[in-house]
């Protein structure tokens, strides 16, 4: 173990706020999709910056974690450097960029391409928790609507998406229907990633700092994107389009204007990096 | 009792008028008589006599303020049409008692076709069948194809008057009140008219009714009952039919 | 005769604290609490298939009635059944409530403001009766809509308009197709017709008395359009001061008034 600085408390939050997270964490779990209000503590980051998933990682965080945290599939990006130094300096645990090695991840609108385990815990960033905003100003209406069900204004969004569209036109935070009771907002993950929520065997766990929600789903949990009969969610095409680096054709890319020439990469950067290597790792390394 | 159809015993229309101090005015009282079934009873008077207040407290539009009407329907239970529920009498005046007036109204830019066509479907009838019934019925009483479509409105006073009793005479009631149906009428629909109500009669259908002429009264009336200030008079056996 | 399908008992609507002086007020304005009862003691039941219409003056107290019954407003006191369910409606809880309201009944507004939304198109109005009784086939949807938009005689070319795009009588006719899409038992119509000129309320008045005899559908018709009403209407209440102060067969009414103030409002009749 590393040197930690003097005169915080392990992990910064204190031990009673780390508790009440923690509380929260549980109740989320219980009720997969559901957004419990927490009280979200100040942090020497601003809100808005990823502080609900990083008390949801400060206040589950031991000694023995190793701790990953990516931006939009980065480890390199100014956001996570930070996040990652301040965990650092108020643990002193280790911090990788390999994600099979990491015990807690954090992240900001990617779930990393590897396979992730029942060992793992993904903690995501959340900006905005409440699916139904698109559709309904009203915190008091939307809390309404989630206790009854009431589902019908979003469907009429996809439904007129489809008149004006011929096709739903929602690209990141595509809302998802959790263990059949609510509907909810998977953090801005791009639509490639959302499939990766159904049945996962790892804890998916969302903090919003500023909007003091947290939401769950837990491990082996149906997540069913949204979607008509005859109008079927569909992820990001790829297609004749592969990584500028590592040359895989399986991942989800990033578009780079660089001077006229316009080149994709890997998002996942540690897995881009591991595909260099050994362009022959399987996207789900991790056997069954 | 199977042979009455209907048993008016003391029955009085009194109107209060508020607007005027709580001024009241008889229309008609203590009128006591039966109708048989099949018998088509006719309403004689001066004007200002009754006659359309006890036809129009029989049908429910004035509420009788003393005694009763009691309607002894074919199949079923009698019934006192003087203080029975509204939805009973909305019941019975779907299917078992019609009632014409001198006026009609309907709602506006609607064909005369399916004002008649809607009565029988109300009744129960089937849309093709109800069709087929009320053309046959406009056509009867000289309302001709290419007035079919048009609307009521639109027509003269006597055409209007048609399809107004078209309306009427279309579902087979049993118990017909008329309160002169054919004021309006030229001489030629008059005549057609009176042939339409007299072959209802010749199929058993009770009338009560008031015309304007004494004579057209006396066609085929069976019996006559006078009206003289709102009091009966008399009721008389119509010798000149048989 | 015909079945009852919704029974209202002791309806009463209190604006303020209330007293129990309130309920023996003569006026809709308590004397002693000053409290407002916009509907006092109302007591009615629909029968299946009927237009049962309500008028008064504005302020009487009929919208008020209509929008309890469709769980608009919350009833101070009184109770409300529909036929084969032995619970009172209003203690229904707001999911009960809320699927009565999607399922079994249907509300035409006067404003389509207050009956539509303006930010979704028009088929999208009426679509989210059909999403929230969980049609999640598009292709199924569009083919519903323009059935519904055929029945109520609304052009298939403005299916994707906004409402503020359309006319007065269009926007009451996709009222009359939202409250439709469901095929509710019960309607409401709250003065459905008024602010439109002539010749549209002529329209939509046959289209009302087309539907009700299609669908069987009971409808509860509320205006002060003594016309409207006598075109319409099988049986009318007469409300003054939130009371029903005359009940009566339509044709009744309108020339055999009991009621000194109904008799003065068909006397002012045009």
């Amino acid at each position: 173990m590393t040197e930690m600085i003097k005169g915080y408390n392990f992990a910064f939050i204190d031990e009673y706020a780390k508790r009440e997270i923690r509380r929260k964490i549980l109740k989320a779990v219980s009720i997969p999709g559901y957004q419990v209000p927490f009280g979200s503590r100040e942090l020497p980051i601003a809100r808005g910056w990823g502080t609900g998933g990083l008390q949801i990682t400060l206040s589950l965080i031991g000694k023995e974690d190793i701790l990953k945290v990516i931006d939009q599939g980065c480890d390199d990006s100014v956001n996570a450097v930070n996040i990652k130094r301040f965990i650092k300096a108020t643990t002193g645990i280790s911090i990788t960029a390999d994600t099979l090695k990491a015990t807690i991840i954090q992240t900001r609108h990617r779930i990393p391409e590897e396979e992730l385990t029942e060992a793992q815990i993904l903690v995501f960033q959340v900006p905005y928790p409440e699916p139904l905003r698109l559709v309904e100003p009203q915190e008091a209406q939307t809390r309404r609507m989630h206790a009854e069900m009431d589902y019908a204004k979003i469907w009429v969004f996809l439904y007129e998406n489809i008149v004006k569209w011929k096709e739903i036109t929602i690209g990141a935070r595509y809302p998802v229907f959790v263990n059949g009771r609510y509907i909810m907002d998977p953090s801005p993950i791009p639509r490639y990633d959302v499939p990766r929520l159904n049945y996962a065997r790892t804890l998916y766990l969302f903090g919003a700092g500023r909007e003091k929600r947290i939401y769950a789903i837990p491990p082996f949990t149906e997540v069913k994107p949204l979607e008509f009969e005859d109008h079927r969610f569909r992820i990001e095409d790829f297609t004749a389009k592969s990584c500028a680096l590592c040359g895989s054709k399986d991942t989800f890319l990033d578009e780079i204007v660089d001077g006229d020439r316009r080149i994709f990469t890997c998002s996942d950067t540690s897995f881009c990096k591991k595909r260099r290597e050994d362009p022959n790792i399987p996207k789900s390394s991790v056997k069954k | 009792m199977q042979d009455i159809i209907l048993k008016v015993r003391n029955l009085s229309k009194k109107f209060n008028l508020h607007l005027l101090g709580g001024k009241v005015i008889t229309a008609f009282q203590n009128a006591s008589f039966v109708l048989k079934r099949g018998e088509f009873l006719g309403i004689s008077g001066k004007s200002g006599s009754g006659k359309s207040s006890l036809i129009k407290c029989i049908y429910r539009t004035y509420l009788s303020t003393e005694g009763e009407i009691v309607y002894y329907p074919k199949n079923g239970m009698p019934i006192d049409l003087a203080r029975c529920l509204d939805e009973e009498i909305i019941d019975l005046r779907h299917r078992k008692i019609g009632y014409v007036s001198q006026f009609f109204y309907a709602i506006p830019r609607v064909s005369c076709l399916k004002i008649v066509t809607q009565t029988l479907i109300q009744q129960g009838v089937d849309e093709d069948g109800a069709k087929r019934r009320a053309k046959n019925m406009l056509l009867r009483l000289l309302i001709p194809e290419r007035l079919f479509d048009a609307y009521p409105s639109t027509f003269s006073g006597g055409e209007r008057q048609r399809v107004n009793i078209a309306q009427a005479l279309v579902k087979k009631a049993e118990l017909l009140l008329l309160d002169e149906p054919t004021a309006s009428l030229d001489k030629t629909s008059r005549a057609i008219v009176l042939d339409e109500i007299l072959k209802l009669k010749k199929k058993g259908i009770s009338v009560i009714g008031i015309f304007h002429d004494d004579e057209e009264l006396k066609r085929f009336a069976d019996r006559i009952l006078v009206l003289e200030e709102g009091k009966i008079k008399e009721i008389y056996k119509n010798d000149k039919n048989s | 005769m015909r079945d009852w399908i919704l029974k209202v008992e002791n309806l009463t609507k209190i604006y303020g604290d209330g007293c129990p002086n309130c309920l023996k007020s003569e006026t809709n304005k308590c004397p002693f609490c000053r409290a407002t009862i916009a509907v006092n003691s109302v007591s009615l039941a629909l029968y299946s298939g009927e237009i049962l219409g309500i008028m008064g003056e504005s302020g009487s107290g009929k919208s008020t009635l209509v929008r309890s019954l469709y769980f608009d407003i919350s009833p101070t006191l009184g109770e409300a059944y529909l036929n084969g369910e032995e619970r009172n409606i209003f203690n229904f809880n707001s999911q009960e409530k809320r699927k009565l309201r999607n399922f079994n009944m249907g509300m035409v507004y006067q404003s389509p403001y207050r009956g539509l939304n303006f930010e979704i198109t028009a088929g999208g109005n009426v679509a989210e009766k059909l999403l929230m009784a969980n049609w999640r086939s598009y292709s199924n949807i569009r083919r519903r809509l323009i059935d519904l938009f055929e029945k109520t005689e609304l052009p298939l070319n403005r299916m994707d308009d906004f409402p503020a795009t359309l006319s007065g009588g269009m926007q009451q006719r996709i009222q009359i197709a939202k409250a439709l899409a469901n095929n509710p038992e019960i309607l409401f119509l709250d003065e459905p017709t008024s602010g439109l000129d002539l010749s549209v309320q002529a329209r939509l008045l046959d289209l009302i008395k087309k539907i009700q005899q299609e669908l069987k559908i009971s409808i509860i018709l509320v205006s002060h359009d003594l016309g409207v009403i006598r075109l319409l209407a099988d049986r009318v209440l007469v409300m003054r001061e939130g009371r029903i102060i005359e009940s009566g067969l339509t044709d009744q009414i309108l020339e055999d008034p009991q009621h000194p103030y109904t008799q003065l409002l068909v006397n002012s009749m045009l």
